[in-house]
């Protein structure tokens, strides 16, 4: 039986997840996206292979995602990272119904089926207001790296208003902020509120439905999944630690298992 | 077909069972508009340059800047 792999070429990262014949997970790599998509593809692929220890040619199907999908030129397959997401999500929590993915560049919600089938979703409207650069936009105007992020807002001891969810204003909004004394972690705890508010009207235009998971990496800051716990208010299911940023790649996997197993039955 | 983006195009729509969804521009676009029919849903595209809807004030130099191929999505359920 051969190993398989999804790919996962987000807008901000690019993730890729090795599956063992016994769907385990053999190994997983990621780097930051760039501009040459099919470079960093090959770049992570390699490095999943060589973190594992697998070879090249015992990978039987490679199975791309994300917004860069169709530029990995040795994928065998591609799908929207939608459906790769419902799948790297069931992997975890068999049984989801809605899923909230927040990415560098992207907000979506999405309600599934009992078969995994996304049913209806909805993103971010227009631009990359209310996701993972808003965040990053607000971190950097500070002084702060985008790692620094989840510890810096767990110091925090009192939210600051922050409006809106604009990248672009978070510049004028965060300097007026800091010139009023407000400190950066309560700054930051604010522009993570700002965004749970946002991701609450997406989540109540799919009409979300329990059990709800949440996954991308924005979700790697405690913080901001806790928040998002409190108004949702009831239990959501979360991938352990950095697997919460490899959703997509490990649902492009198990699809590209899925694939292989037909295409060997289609052989035998 | 591409509508015009005004009121009376957004009236239209919805009395015809039209849901609005999200606007956004390429890549995205394209590959959400497959998403939607491949869920079983017709799609129809609207303007969303310069019009009676168009973005808030203080967007609009984001999306003079990054060109204007943003669209706006209402889809309904097939046959209806």
């Amino acid at each position: 039986m051969k190993y398989v792999a999804g790919i996962d070429v987000g807008s901000t990262y690019t993730k890729a997840v090795l599956l063992s014949p016994d769907l385990k997970i053999a190994g997983r790599a990621m780097d930051l996206t760039g501009y040459k998509l099919n470079k960093i593809a090959e770049i992570v692929f390699d490095r999943v292979l060589k973190n594992s220890g697998v070879k090249a040619e015992d990978v039987g199907y490679v199975l791309a995602t994300g917004y860069g999908r169709h530029r990995v030129s040795f994928s065998d397959l591609t799908v929207t990272d939608l459906t790769a997401t419902a799948r790297g999500v069931n992997y975890f929590f068999p049984g989801t119904l809605t899923i909230l993915d927040i990415g560098g560049q992207t907000m979506k919600a999405s309600r599934l089926d009992e078969r995994v089938k996304v049913k209806s979703f909805r993103l971010n409207d227009k631009c990359a207001a209310g996701t993972g650069a808003f965040l990053e936009k607000t971190a950097r105007y500070m002084g702060y790296e985008t790692e620094e992020i989840g510890a810096l807002v767990q110091t925090s001891k009192e939210e600051v208003s922050i409006s809106g969810v604009c990248a672009v204003f978070a510049e004028s909004e965060v300097i007026n902020q800091l010139s009023l004394g407000s400190a950066p972690a309560d700054i930051m705890h604010g522009a993570m509120s700002s965004l749970v508010r946002r991701a609450l009207q997406l989540l109540r235009r799919v009409r979300m439905e329990a059990p709800v998971a949440l996954t991308g990496g924005i979700m790697r800051f405690p913080t901001m999944a806790s928040l998002l716990e409190k108004e949702i208010n009831q239990k959501i299911n979360i991938p352990e630690g950095e697997l919460v940023q490899f959703t997509a790649a490990l649902g492009a996997a198990t699809l590209a298992r899925k694939q292989l197993d037909k295409k060997t039955l289609n052989a035998a | 077909m591409l509508l015009k983006n005004n009121s009376k195009t957004a009236e239209k729509l919805l009395a015809g069972g039209w849901e609005k969804q999200f606007t956004r521009g390429e890549p995205r676009l394209s590959e959400m508009v497959d998403l939607f029919e491949s869920i079983g849903r017709e799609v129809q595209l609207q303007s969303a340059g310069p019009g009676e809807n168009y973005f808030r004030k203080e967007c609009e130099s984001c999306f003079v800047s990054c060109g204007n191929d943003q669209k706006t999505i209402w889809t309904r359920v097939k046959n209806k």
